[in-house]
């Protein structure tokens, strides 16, 4: 297995899930909300996920309408299926941090 | 004399050989006593998908689950539901055109899937191969289902098969007969089951039953979102990374009932304050609403609420830990319940409000996540994909007992 940690600039949030939507990939994927110091404003959105080598060829060769989208998101892949892990440590090598939620849990 | 032994028992079946007691199905039996309404996803083989769209199953340990199938009905595979198209329905309802759209008509139809045919009557035809004609039901899109559709025909002069997706074709054999497929839809007709003429010519359609195989399967929110599946050392648990793994089930009905149970067994990698499993978008927000949550102030909490929402808590070890748990809710009783390892760990009495859990049908269970967009959870979650939920009476100290065997007996404490 292969994880992939995709991070992209907060403009292309909305036109990044609509592309992954369009791929089949289900409901909005870029769920983290990042910036340098963990606080708003908020300058990028990602996650991390497990790819496969169909899906890294179309990503190497994107349709020529979704080449510039696929231009800005910063892709990273690492051999393992440690996705969670994947994602802290592309993290912290971008200097990025999730913005905290303020959910009440209580 | 030799047991006959069907092809769905034994070894990769979550119902256990002929004759020999599976425990997941006593466990419903006993869950389901009292007609309650049961959500159940086993880690069996033969109940878990790899893609979402439940075409690939799981089977071995380390692959990716995208959906898992509900047992709660009937602690059984699903049975067919009623009738859902009428005799001659779909043939009737023919539209000549490919430009449909998802939620062009709210009846089940026949639709053209691509080139050119014909329906007159219940006949079928085209003039080349390669045609074919969509089985629709926009009525029953959104959310993963299960359909049983058998197709009768007759007076057959092509090969024609039937298909969805890239499945695989499933051709009718003869001049007429009977076949029956497993069929499925999930967010869009271009998921829908079609009979392709692979060669031109013409057939009879004698009837087309589609049945549901009802149940409310539980789909990963989006490919990335899938959890890890593992089968180690005995134990059989989904991996919830506690970035994006997170499931959801369709719309539950509203169980017209005040009283709840959940049932789990849980390994917390962390403390962070993440959902196991959730009713409604928002349990805090919203009434009718339970959670089974970890928190970083408190190792669980269970969240029950009618009109309004109360959260009992309680310690049990820092992370990593496994333990298994109990909520139990009771809106008109003012109960909110968390049981640890079998032993009550704390309750709250404080009044919860009036009403009843989902009480209007609109609510979705959530694994792993609030919505499948924040608190992730991280850790596994033993024997189901999420916590057994049940909705109905009280449950007897037997019932409590047995679901806690089950779980204590799955998760590696």
């Amino acid at each position: 297995m292969t994880t992939r940690v995709f991070i992209i600039p907060a403009e292309h949030r909305d036109a990044g899930n609509a592309m992954a939507d369009q791929m089949g990939w289900g409901r909005p994927v870029f769920v983290h909300p990042l910036s340098a110091d963990g606080q708003e404003p908020v300058t990028h959105w990602g996650f991390p996920a497990v790819v496969n080598v169909e899906f890294m060829a179309l990503w190497a060769n994107p349709p020529e309408e979704t080449a510039d989208l696929v231009a800005a998101v910063d892709i990273d892949d690492r051999e393992g299926d440690d996705t969670a892990g994947h994602w802290w440590s592309r993290l912290a090598e971008l200097g990025l941090q999730v913005v905290a939620n303020d959910e009440d849990l209580i | 004399m030799r047991d006959i032994v069907s092809p769905l028992s034994g070894f990769g079946s979550p119902f256990g050989q002929r004759g020999r007691a599976n425990p997941l199905a006593a466990l419903i039996s006993t869950l389901n006593a009292d007609a309650a309404q049961l959500i159940v996803h086993p880690l069996e083989y033969g109940s878990m998908f790899q893609d979402r769209a439940g075409t690939t199953p799981v089977t071995e340990s380390g692959q990716l689950v995208g959906l898992v199938l509900d047992h709660g009905f009937t602690g059984k595979k699903p049975v067919p539901g009623p009738e859902l198209a009428p005799s001659g329905t779909l043939q009737s309802n023919f539209l000549a055109s490919t430009n449909y759209t998802d939620s062009q008509d709210a009846g089940a139809f026949l639709a053209l899937r691509n080139g050119t045919g014909t329906v007159v009557g219940n006949t079928l035809s085209t003039t080349s191969g390669g045609q074919g004609f969509v089985i629709v039901l926009p009525a029953l899109l959104g959310g993963f289902r299960r359909y049983a559709i058998t197709i009768a025909y007759s007076d057959k002069s092509a090969n024609v098969e039937v298909r969805q997706s890239t499945d695989g074709n499933i051709p009718l054999p003869g001049a007429s007969g009977s076949v029956t497929f497993k069929a499925r839809y999930q967010d869009s007709i271009s998921e829908a089951p079609y009979i392709r003429f692979a060669t031109a010519g013409s057939m009879t359609i004698d009837n087309i039953s589609v049945r549901e195989l009802p149940g409310f399967h539980a789909a990963a929110i989006s490919n990335p979102a899938r959890g890890v599946f593992r089968d180690v050392g005995g134990f059989r648990y989904i991996e919830y990374n506690g970035v994006n793994t997170a499931y959801e089930t369709p719309v539950l009905p509203a169980p017209g009932v005040d009283k709840a149970q959940v049932f789990s067994g849980v390994r917390k990698l962390t403390d962070a304050d993440s959902i196991v499993a959730e009713l409604s978008p928002d349990a805090s927000a919203n009434a009718g609403a339970l959670a089974l949550i970890t928190g970083s102030t408190q190792d669980y909490l269970f969240r029950s609420g009618g009109t309004s929402s109360v959260a009992v808590f309680a310690s049990a070890t820092p992370a990593p830990s496994s333990n298994v748990i109990t909520g139990i809710g009771d809106i008109s009783g003012s109960l909110a319940a968390l049981r640890i390892g079998g032993a009550q760990s704390a309750q709250d009495t404080t009044t919860q409000g009036t009403g009843s859990y989902n009480p209007a049908g609109t609510y979705p269970l959530n694994y792993g996540a609030r919505a499948g967009t924040s608190l992730f959870f991280s850790g596994y979650h033993y024997a189901t994909l999420g916590p057994i939920v049940r909705f109905g009476t009280n449950a007897s100290v037997a019932q409590i007992e047995a679901a806690e065997a089950y779980y204590t007996a799955r998760t590696d404490l």
